[in-house]
């Protein structure tokens, strides 16, 4: 006789790991001292466009908050990669992540609660950082763009993108320093890559012969790539050149492929996880 | 119940477990002894579907177990040698989430009650970490038991307690057997299994070299710790060592 086994339903056996990892982040101090960085550099953005304003009268750009706003979601989506990074790597090395698995969990449903879990913390701190701009609006007198909500809403789209790539490069590691150490690495990669082409554009070309046009050509190519595999690059792609100058079409383009992305990421993680186990590290 | 049928786990070059066939029928204690590296914790792992096996089939409650089959874990409670606690819950905390996890409605009723049940009614607002080790296990117990299985997979229950923690974990596991539930015990505690166990199968190099009641055993060999000397002394079966 074959025993009826009580059925859980996959998505309840999601929102239970999520609201775990959520609490989880909300009482530590890290999601607060992440959203106080991000605060922090955004302000300093700004106070430099308003000294030019007050000091030299020099004119702000249009939107003087872009740069602020990309800088402080780019802080916050980093953290909350490392987050899932992290959480995932500590269940592996405490052996919590087997004991999880004597319930009725597997890969994916582990995989979908942590990357949910995380995204409702960043979305939870996306109010704080539309009052801590208005803030900054009332302080400096600029006023505030009218595409901040929908900025910050859509913002969670690339935020899923890099916390699926947290978790997908911590299921092959053992500790949790590993893969922290690991995602730094692809992080400066991803965002070093397209920082130094930046760089390279602001360096003055007097001879066409010159070895800087050379390695213009080689980084324009690594940044092209890099605007279509760089969960950071979709961040910009999706708020900063789509949401926020109101480029509908190319911001829905790009989120569609965040989103298919962010799919797979988690795809692979639980596969992943499938074949190395979840017993502790060293077991 | 639970039937394993030609159950075979390689790591590389390694057999962990080799060809182990064995049943154990519902309101039994089985004792699945072996030295460190016997091929214990790797079978219970299989019977939980957490490694999937190279060969062979088990069956749980007539259910076979399948890789990452989550319903099918509903039919187990599973408590290993160390818990591996969350470092930020409380006991209730912790019991709660596992509730949550098995999808129970009254969860606070259920958490006192199996926490009353292993004499940590008192302890719910306790940090789990901080617990004894005994303390901890019987945690893992509460925890095990929350969904009410019909079978507990226990891996190394007592090892490391005091004997005040044995007699307790003790005690809980013969109640539960007692209530009709399977109860499948690895361990490599010898005089605790004789204590408990109502039949008992012997690991060795991944094979199950023996297979008895405890009184059988106890007949054969006079004890337990005799029995499995002799047995594991010897690289083939019982009956090959009869028949030398």
């Amino acid at each position: 006789m074959t025993a009826r086994a009580p059925h859980v339903p996959a998505l309840a056996t999601v929102a239970t790991i999520a609201r775990r990892e959520a609490r989880a982040a909300l009482s530590g101090l890290g999601v607060y001292v992440a959203t106080s960085i991000a605060m922090v550099a955004a302000t300093w953005l700004l106070l430099i466009d308003v000294r030019a304003l007050r000091v030299e009268g020099l004119l702000v750009p249009a939107d003087p908050y872009r740069a602020p706003l990309d800088v402080a979601l780019l802080v916050l989506a980093f953290f909350f990669a490392v987050s899932a990074a992290v959480s995932t790597a500590r269940d592996r090395e405490t052996g919590t992540l087997e004991v999880l698995f004597f319930g009725p969990v597997d890969e994916i449903t582990y995989c979908l609660g942590k990357v949910c879990g995380l995204l409702a913390v960043y979305a939870l701190m996306m109010p704080v950082l539309a009052l801590s701009l208005a803030a900054l609006s009332l302080m400096s007198g600029l006023a505030l763009p009218g595409s901040l909500g929908a900025s910050l809403v859509f913002s969670l789209i690339p935020a899923a993108m890099v916390l699926s790539l947290g978790l997908v490069l911590s299921i092959g590691t053992r500790r949790v320093r590993s893969a922290v150490l690991i995602l730094g690495g692809v992080a400066l990669i991803l965002v070093g890559g397209s920082a130094a082409y930046s760089i390279v554009l602001l360096v003055p070309i007097e001879n066409p012969s010159s070895p800087v046009v050379a390695l213009r050509d080689v980084l324009a190519t690594v940044n092209g790539v890099l605007r279509w595999v760089s969960p950071f690059a979709y961040l910009q792609r999706i708020v900063a050149e789509g949401v926020a100058i109101g480029a509908w079409r190319s911001a829905a383009i790009a989120a569609g492929f965040a989103l298919a992305a962010s799919g797979a990421m988690i795809v692979l993680a639980a596969q992943w996880l499938r074949w190395r186990g979840v017993q502790k590290a060293g077991e | 119940m639970i039937e394993i049928e030609g159950l075979t786990k390689r790591f590389g070059a390694r057999v962990a477990v080799n060809s182990l066939s064995l049943s154990v029928r519902q309101g039994e204690i089985y004792g699945f002894l072996g030295a460190n590296g016997a091929g214990k914790t790797t079978t219970i792992r299989m019977l939980l579907g957490i490694l999937a096996p190279d060969a062979g089939e088990v069956r749980v409650c007539g259910r076979p177990v399948r890789r990452g089959d989550r319903d099918g874990r509903m039919l187990v409670g599973a408590v290993g040698e160390t818990q591996h606690l969350y470092s930020d819950m409380t006991c209730g905390d912790y019991l709660m989430f596992f509730a949550a996890l098995y999808g129970l409605h009254d969860r606070a009723g259920r958490v006192a009650e199996v926490l009353a049940d292993v004499g940590l009614l008192d302890r719910w607002s306790d940090r789990a970490q901080d617990l004894s080790k005994g303390l901890q296990q019987k945690l893992g117990l509460a925890r095990a038991l929350l969904h009410d299985p019909p079978v507990l997979l226990l891996d190394e229950p007592v090892s490391g307690l005091d004997p005040h923690g044995v007699r307790e974990v003790r005690e809980i596991i013969v109640r539960e057997r007692d209530r009709g539930r399977l109860v499948f015990i690895s361990s490599h505690i010898l005089a605790e299994i004789a204590l408990v166990a109502d039949r008992v199968g012997i690991m060795q190099k991944g094979h199950l070299v023996y297979s008895d009641t405890v009184a059988g055993a106890i007949e054969k060999f006079e004890t337990l710790e005799k029995a499995f000397v002799a047995v594991t002394r010897y690289e083939g079966s019982l009956l090959d060592l009869a028949a030398e």
